[in-house]
């Protein structure tokens, strides 16, 4: 479900209470992209949870800090970061593909120029494109 | 995997040993490596980027020959040498490859599945999930839905059949070709994710396509989504209506006219359709093929639009004035 603009500051800050990581680490290949709802839903997908609030302003800072451009690019999501408010809602939410380059956020396609939001994914999260 | 040479530990190149008593290393890890790193990695082992104009070879043997009607299973498998079918689906499997056999290097595919170094499995599934995953034992794991085609962003129509190829084509790559599979999934691509991606979407993917006169795709996007079929070879979707609980398939000339809104659970969209009748559509059929903007909008205008299906896909349009009515009636 998309975020709800109006309830965040903009860029989340001060609404967003718990920040839930979807991480697909495994190398697959899917036969067409891997939305984002499709990522959350994977049989290989891995969540991870906080209520930190010093991660939460982490995450989001990261992500204000990598320079989000309009884009047509495919996004083949493998991380996904949804911020949710004290009741639940969501009120920013990133897909990411695995190189950190082409995202989805707030439902708008993107492309990112910064690294060190999937830096700081990987070195918080796991390494990406594992072989079991 | 910073150094994707060819001393990297993820390629499968060497069968695996027989599982030693020790605590198994830990999985290797694939990073994106920068472009010196892949260039010295392509010009190390000769592994080379290649794109989809590589054609692959044809079998020696015609496919009814390669997937014979009426195999034998074990244990829930039919066992080709090294390709491992579901039993009960193989007659899915078998029906698509046969279909797919108009581009003959489909047949030189599924022979070098069979006699290849490591198994393929194939196994079945009805949520959409259709992948590729390679096991670092060199092995590879195929996942397929045979009910459901897919509907690309520019309109491109792909059976379940052409579907199953393409996660052929990728485990025909990983059980021969493993070092110049990692090279080309490490490389980013804007328009297929990867590198690995644009060769079979460009290649065999391709190829199947316009022999079959299925749609041609300009991307790896999800597009418009999923759809159900009936039959591992048909591009065109079976939609659905609900009325009094009953769920039934819309015909090709369906039109219904009445405000849209979404259901309580957001599953469904609902349409008033006088009288107090309401039908029901799956959000998901409709919303992928009306586009999310237009459906959005239809929604929150709570306006009277017209619902159709042509071709096996929604349209949604403002409903036709009276003097539209005249004029078209002329």
């Amino acid at each position: 479900m998309p975020a709800d603009p109006a309830a965040t500051d903009g860029n989340g800050r001060a609404a967003a209470a718990k920040l839930t990581v979807y991480h697909l680490a495994r190398l697959i290949f899917t036969e067409s992209a891997l939305s984002g709802p499709e990522l959350e839903a994977h049989q290989y997908t891995e969540t991870f949870e906080t209520t930190d609030r010093a991660a939460i302003d982490e995450a989001l800072a990261k992500i204000e800090a990598s320079n989000a451009t309009p884009s047509d690019a495919v996004l083949d999501a493998r991380w996904g970061l949804v911020f949710s408010d004290a009741s639940g809602a969501r009120v920013r939410t990133l897909y990411l593909n695995r190189f950190g380059t082409t995202a989805e956020l707030d439902g708008e396609r993107v492309t990112f120029s910064g690294r060190d939001l999937i830096d700081w994914l990987r070195a918080k999260y796991g390494a990406d494109s594992v072989l079991a | 995997m910073h150094d994707p040479t060819p001393a990297a530990t993820a390629t499968p190149a060497t069968p695996a040993a027989p599982p030693a008593p020790a605590a198994a290393p830990p999985a290797p890890k694939l990073h994106d490596p920068t472009v010196a790193e892949l260039n010295k990695a392509i010009a190390a082992d000769k592994a080379g980027v290649v794109d989809g104009s590589e054609v692959k070879p044809a079998a020696s043997k015609t496919m009814a020959e390669l997937l014979p009607e009426k195999p034998t299973a074990k244990n829930g498998f039919v066992e080709l040498g090294n390709l491992k079918v579901e039993e009960g689906k193989y007659k899915e499997f078998r029906d698509s490859m046969m279909y797919e056999s108009k581009n003959s290097e489909m047949g030189g595919i599924v022979e070098r599945l069979e006699k290849g170094p490591h198994k393929t499995t194939v196994t079945m599934n009805n949520d959409s999930n259709n992948e590729m995953v390679p096991n670092k034992n060199g092995d590879a794991e195929v996942h397929w839905d045979p009910k459901h085609m897919h509907i690309a962003s520019n309109d491109a129509k792909r059976s379940p059949a052409t579907r199953l190829a393409h996660e052929l084509d990728h485990a025909d790559e990983w059980t021969h070709n493993p070092q110049r599979m990692l090279a080309n999934a490490n490389v980013d691509d804007p328009k297929y994710g990867n590198l690995e991606e644009k060769r079979v979407i460009t290649g065999t993917e391709r190829r199947n396509v316009k022999a079959l006169g299925e749609g041609v795709r300009e991307d790896h996007d999800y597009g418009k989504g999923n759809f159900e079929v009936n039959g591992v070879t048909s591009t065109t979707p079976v939609l659905h209506q609900t009325r009094g609980g009953v769920t039934t398939e819309l015909p090709n000339n369906y039109n219904q006219t009445g405000k849209l809104a979404l259901s309580a659970d957001g599953k469904n969209v609902e349409q008033q359709i006088g009288r107090g009748q309401t039908v029901s559509y799956d959000r998901n059929e409709f919303e992928g093929m009306v586009g999310k903007q237009a459906f959005d909008k239809a929604i929150g205008d709570g306006k009277p639009m017209t619902v159709s299906v042509a071709g096996g896909e929604f349209k949604m349009a403002e409903p036709r004035t009276q003097s539209q009515e005249v004029s078209h009636a002329r």
